[in-house]
This record gives structure tokens, sequence and C-alpha cells, in this order.
């Protein structure tokens, strides 16, 4: 049997021994992986650090990886969580990094006042986005980057789907008083859950 | 601007629009792949490959030892050959 034909858990017990089995888990979730840490982090150059130290720490204890009924993503998203959390801290402040301006501003209409709107709308949405609590981040990532039901957001998230739906929807109001907060020129607020 | 006041709708189309896969570099996905792979390469041996290596190096060491006794036995054949031809102009000078 090849390894494609197996799912993420099968390939997870073989991976301890097996390097293969640990190549195809890797060419399943290293971009989604990087995404995650890729909006998280606002920069490539420490996406690609952070990616690299997921999956190093991932090889390390994949032989003791057991299946408790939650997806191997999940378990990959929470080493990469707690990685961000760590380069937070090791920063010593809140990130608001500025995201790489083309990721920003990448869709623009064709009249430059219009684009320069929608630019600058943007870049404050993402600002809001940055301010906000990490779980909340964490799922407007898993929402929007990798198109996520509540479902599946809650399995990585160590939630349930009524959880997840009452969270989003007090992340787009928090996000809504926010963007309104920044456009009337205030500080962004400190984030609460 | 425009924007104030924006619903949640208006909020969620912004949002698909900013949140947007990226695709990662491919050289760096090729080349984390290739390092996990040394990183593993860098654990300890399986028993069985402790002993392939083993075993290797002990073929090794004997086929090499070999090769040198052959050397030294063939230069030593070939210092003979030459010493018994020089004696044996010697020899025929001096009958002379």
């Amino acid at each position: 049997m090849t390894h494609e034909s197996l799912d993420d858990l099968a390939l997870a017990v073989l991976a301890g021994e097996d390097m293969d089995a640990f190549g195809e888990l890797y060419e399943r979730h290293v971009r989604r992986i990087y995404n995650y840490i890729y909006y998280r982090t606002g920069n490539h150059h420490d996406a690609e650090d952070l990616t690299a130290r997921v999956f190093q720490r991932a090889l390390r204890h994949v032989a003791s990886f057991e299946d408790k009924g939650v997806p191997f993503t999940a378990w990959l998203y929470r080493i990469a969580h707690n990685l961000v959390a760590n380069w937070h801290r090791d920063r010593s402040r809140r990130p608001v990094v500025p995201l790489d301006r083309n990721v920003a501003v990448s869709e623009v209409g064709e009249h430059p006042e219009t684009e320069a709107i929608a630019g600058e709308e943007r870049i404050q949405l993402m600002n809001a986005v940055r301010a906000l609590p990490d779980d909340r981040q964490q799922l407007l990532i898993l929402k929007f980057v990798e198109r996520m039901s509540n479902a599946e957001i809650g399995e990585v998230m160590g939630r349930t789907e009524g959880a997840i739906k009452s969270l989003y929807h007090r992340t787009l109001s928090t996000l809504r008083e926010e963007v309104k907060r920044l456009e009337a020129g205030e500080s962004p607020a400190a984030s609460s859950d | 601007m425009a924007s104030s006041g924006m619903s949640r709708k208006q909020i969620e189309t912004l949002l698909s629009e900013v949140l947007k896969p990226v695709e990662p570099n491919s050289q760096f996905v090729r080349s984390l792949k290739a390092r996990l792979v040394m990183y593993q390469g860098g654990g300890t041996l399986s028993p069985w490959m402790m002993l392939a290596v083993i075993g290797t190096a002990i073929a090794l060491a004997i086929t090499s030892i070999g090769v040198l006794l052959r050397m030294i036995v063939g230069l030593i054949s070939l210092f003979g050959l030459l010493n018994n031809r020089r004696q044996a102009k010697t020899g025929t000078r001096a009958s002379a």
C-alpha cells in the first residue's frame, strides 16, 4: 500500500520509524502550517524559520503521537501555536508587525482613489486583526485562509462547534468596533477575551 | 472614510480579500524536507543498520589488508628478482 492512500493518523503511526510516511505528512501539511505562521508573524522570513521548527519538533515527537480522536492537523497546529507564542514572547511586545504590503493590498480596482481607500481599509483591518487575542486570530486564519468549517476549527482548537460559532460572531463585532476606532485615529484597544 | 460603520458582511468580505493563502517558496519546501531527512538520519541507528555498518567496515578492512599484503609481497619479489639478476651479472664477470 502506498503512503498516499493512507490517512493522516495511519501515517502518523508509521512516521516514527518510516521517514517516507513522515515525508507524506509533511507534504500534506507544510503549506497550511506555513500560512498559519505567516499570518501570525506577518513576514516570510520568520514564517520559514518557525515552519522548519514546527516540523523538526513534530519529527522528534511523532513516535509518541497517540490517536485520541484529535486530527493530526490539530497536533501540528498546537506545535505551531506554541512556537508562535514563544516567538511573540521573545519579542516581549504585542506584535503589530506590518503585514507584507503586497498581501494586504493585493486586490485593487481600476481607479487610483478607490484603490488607495481599499488598500487603507485592508491595512487597517489587518492591524485590527493583529490586535486580537491569539485564539481569535487563529480562528480567522483557519476560517478564511484554510477555509475550514466551524466543526473542523473546533477540532483543531479543542472547542465545540457552537463555541467556535459564538467566538466568530464576537470576533466580527470586535473587529467592527476596532476598525471604527482606527478610522477615528485612535490607537488599537487592548485586546480582551 | 467610506467604510465607517462597516457591516459584518463587509468585514467578512474584506477579511476574505485580505486573508488569502500564500504559497511558500518552493525551494524552502524542498530544502526543509531534505533537512528533515538528514535530521532523522542524525539520530541513533537501528540495530540492523548498525550491524550492516559494522559488517561493511570489517569487510573493507579485510579487503584493504589483503591488497596491502599483496603489494608488499609483490615489492619483495621484485626486489628479489632484481637482486638475483645483479648477482648473476657479477658472477658471470668474476668467472670471465
